[in-house]
């Protein structure tokens, strides 16, 4: 924690952290004004955003679909095959993504023969988001829904046996019982998410971003990874990191706040 | 009161521990400023011996070199892959092995900073003592002499010097089989390559006729494919004494013009930007192309060993760089400077016998340093026949049915840059073992004269320069990426070339090339 006092110095690696001049908000200023502060900081919300919007429900849904099945072979079958992808290391999982989405790699060649252009979709600024938003729902679907299929068995079978003497049909019994049952670990979960709006993780982006993509993909903890590690500048990538660190700081403050207010459950 | 207990305890035992310590310091003390015999050395690992070797203490070279001195090096390696980041974060943590070989030009704000920050030793006065061997040889050549030395004048590293009297191992590559099935001639103009292209397209069904990878459009990469037809670099030059950037230059316009054309009609690759070595590679390999810019060892030699069993026809030949008419001069090429900065061996400030450290360094500087380090081990490895040395059976007809670069790998370091001697002559004549190598060389080499004359020596901003500097290339670098792309691609039309170079001045290019032109007059006078 206390290294964050270089985002307010010129650090010198030879000087050390406490000898450095200090030169307060020197490099937060240089990013607010630089060519890429616009960029970065849209991708990272869009993509936060549409991560959230679609990445979100998607394994809430899932777990809903899986808890309707009642044939446990197939159940456990699925299961196990969406598990995988999380066990696999992220750049695995980014080569693998890379080869199936050039223009000839075996998604490529699905999209073709749907009637799609062949192309090399990765090198496609405009398709960056979705390959992007798609390929983690399936590479954590299995994963993220074992929290809430926890939350479903959690559920007292009596209501489901009450409902069903009272006529609830089975859509009925989804909205009136289950959704409510599993109601606040979904917006525990949200809260936590939104607590991580602007952080969205380095690796796989880049792992997947090149020239053609960085229009959509460059955003704020990969241009911190450029600055820091590629060109050695620890004191800017310091302070557009702590810059990151305290909006998320404040979103999760105001998410849990709203979520207190409308909800009654909140994390503190 | 139980915790309590047990932290007295284990501030006891720690006070005891560190008394202890420092009892057994003082002793030894002594001893190491008189001569130490183990150091340890921080360097990347050769992709060809990881598979093989735990470290770099394996390759027999340095097994020998430590019979001989009875001095043990013991080598530390970053992940591979993560060099430069597990370098920066050494550098930030600031505890440092005796020796470290890296690229220092890579260090922000250059060796000279790394001698400021304390992190490297200047050699200057060592040179003189103890390593009279390295400083012959750098002072051999008013090249290495400029190449090694820091802007101010102190030597700070054991450099890694290009001795052999070749310096191109890269150029373009063609099939030399479909040219010969097809009834064409080896392309020289760019029409000439049009032709031969197309021609690959239509009748040999190739996805994707000339295939490249990032590297193609980079403007800091060597790979000069068909910019040298329009007179122009793609990235930092030398022009007339000035230092000019390609992208602003006449020339760049068209060349990105023809770029968009063959992109558009798939005669060069559409994967280029996003292509790995291993997907040029199955490419290659599976005919999907037909001309691709390559190495002589990496590429050509690589590929006629892999399809030998596979396809019998299978040949390559190195072709000229394109010309627009025929006769025109090729000012650009994939030329090595004769100093490679990637493996410059400096001692750092860690070390507390530096003395013994450049001896020892100093080793790979004499006639025995070349010989181990190029051939190996007498006997073992290589024999004198007429007064030559040539490489054993071991090596170059391996039981094991490893290749020669494998070998040469776990013996010496002939194959990359090593701190010494390098690429020399009677090792690259018998390292490649296809005439079509040899042939590509003669080929490529031509230019070598007026490649050299353009090429941008590694330069230094000066202290003060150095962050803005470093601001200012990493904007220009992302900007010139992205916007190279959309030009090739045709999602930016090349009528809005103007406002990207206006661009350019916005962002500070003029800045940029001042910084430059003033390192580079630096290094002139050096």
């Amino acid at each position: 924690m206390f290294g964050i006092v270089i985002a307010f110095k010129d650090y010198q690696v030879s000087k050390g952290i406490l000898a450095s001049n200090w030169v307060g908000f020197k490099y937060f200023i240089e990013f607010f004004n630089g060519r890429y502060f616009a960029r970065t900081m849209i991708n990272t919300l869009l993509i936060s955003f549409y991560d959230l919007l679609f990445g979100f429900p998607a394994p809430v849904i899932f777990a809903l679909l899986l808890n309707e099945v009642k044939n446990t072979y197939f159940k456990k079958t699925i299961q196990t095959i969406t598990y995988l992808p999380h066990f696999i290391s992220m750049v695995v999982i980014c080569g693998m993504i890379v080869d199936f989405f050039s223009s000839d790699g075996l998604v490529t060649k699905l999209i073709v023969s749907l009637g799609g252009k062949k192309m090399d979709y990765m090198g496609s600024a405009a398709h960056f988001r979705p390959i992007y938003i798609g390929t983690n729902i399936w590479a954590s679907i299995g994963w993220s829904s074992i929290i809430y299929l926890a939350a479903l068995s959690g559920i007292d079978q009596e209501l489901y046996e009450a409902a069903v003497i009272d006529g609830a049909g089975r859509f009925k019994q989804l909205w009136h019982i289950t959704l409510p049952g599993i109601a606040p670990t979904v917006i525990t979960m949200l809260i936590l998410r939104c607590g991580q709006l602007l952080s969205v993780g380095y690796e796989k982006i880049i792992l997947l971003y090149n020239s053609g993509t960085y229009e959509t993909a460059d955003v704020i903890s990969s241009y911190v990874y450029r600055m820091g590690l590629g060109s050695s500048r620890y004191s800017y990538s310091s302070a557009v990191g702590l810059f990151q660190s305290v909006v998320n700081l404040i979103l999760l403050f105001a998410v849990n706040s709203l979520s207190k207010k409308f909800s009654e459950t909140s994390l503190f | 009161m139980k915790s309590k207990c047990k932290k007295i305890i284990t501030g006891a035992l720690c006070v005891i521990m560190v008394l202890g310590m420092a009892g057994c310091g003082e002793k030894n003390e002594t001893v190491q400023n008189e001569k130490k015999n183990s150091f340890t050395y921080w360097a990347n690992m050769p992709a060809g011996i990881v598979s093989v070797y735990q470290s770099m203490g394996e390759i027999k070279m340095y097994q020998q070199m430590e019979k001989e001195t009875g001095i043990h090096i013991e080598f530390i390696h970053p992940a591979a892959g993560q060099v430069s980041e597990q370098f920066t974060l050494m550098m930030a943590s600031r505890e440092f092995p005796d020796f470290i070989e890296y690229n220092w030009n890579s260090y922000a704000g250059g060796a000279e900073k790394a001698l400021e920050d304390n992190v490297i030793i200047k050699l200057n006065d060592l040179f003189d003592s103890v390593a009279p061997n390295v400083k012959k040889m750098i002072e051999s050549d008013e090249n290495y002499e400029k190449l090694v030395k820091t802007d101010s004048g102190a030597y700070f590293c054991f450099p890694a010097l290009n001795t052999g009297s070749y310096r191109i191992f890269g150029g373009p590559i063609i099939r030399k089989d479909w040219l010969d099935e097809l009834g064409l001639s080896v392309p020289e103009t760019i029409e000439d390559w049009e032709t031969v292209l197309r021609a690959f397209k239509e009748k040999k069904g190739a996805t994707a006729p000339f295939t490249a990878d990032a590297s193609l459009m980079s403007s800091s990469e060597l790979t000069n494919a068909f910019n040298t037809a329009f007179n122009v670099g793609k990235g930092l030059y030398i022009r007339d004494g000035k230092v000019v950037f390609g992208p602003m230059e006449n020339g760049y316009k068209e060349w990105l013009q023809l770029m968009n054309k063959w992109y558009a009609e798939g005669i060069i690759d559409n994967d280029y930007n996003t292509n790995s070595s291993s997907a040029i590679e199955a490419k290659v390999a599976n005919g999907y192309t037909g001309a691709f810019f390559g190495y002589v060892g990496g590429s050509i030699g690589k590929y006629l060993t892999m399809m030998k069993q596979q396809d019998p026809k299978f040949d390559l030949v190195g072709v000229p760089y394109p010309v627009m008419n025929k006769g025109d001069k090729v000012n650009f090429a994939a030329i090595e400077s004769d100093v490679l900065a990637g493996a410059a061996l400096s001692i750092t400030s860690a070390c507390t016998d530096p003395e013994t450290a450049a001896k020892w360094a100093d080793n790979w500087y004499t006639e025995k340093g070349r010989m181990l380090s190029t051939f190996g081990v007498e006997g073992e490895t290589y024999t004198m026949v007429d007064g030559k040395p040539v490489y054993t059976d071991t090596i170059l007809k391996n039981p094991d049915g490893y290749s020669i670069s494998e070998m040469l790998q776990q013996h010496c370091r002939a194959t990359a840059a090593s701190p010494g001697f390098n690429t020399e002559d009677e090792y690259l004549e018998q390292y490649y073992e296809y005439d079509r190598q040899k042939e590509a060389f003669k080929t490529w080499s031509g230019v070598t004269e007026d490649a050299r004359k353009h090429l941008m020596p590694p330069i230094t901003p000066t202290i003060e320069e150095s962050e803005e500097f470093a601001a200012l290339s990493a904007d220009i670098d992302t900007y010139v990426s992205e916007m190279v792309f959309k030009f090739v691609c045709g999602t930016e039309p090349i009528e809005n070339y103007d406002s990207f170079v206006e661009e350019l001045k916005e962002i500070g290019i003029e800045r940029y090339l001042e910084i430059n032109q003033n390192a580079y007059e630096r290094y002139l006078n050096r």
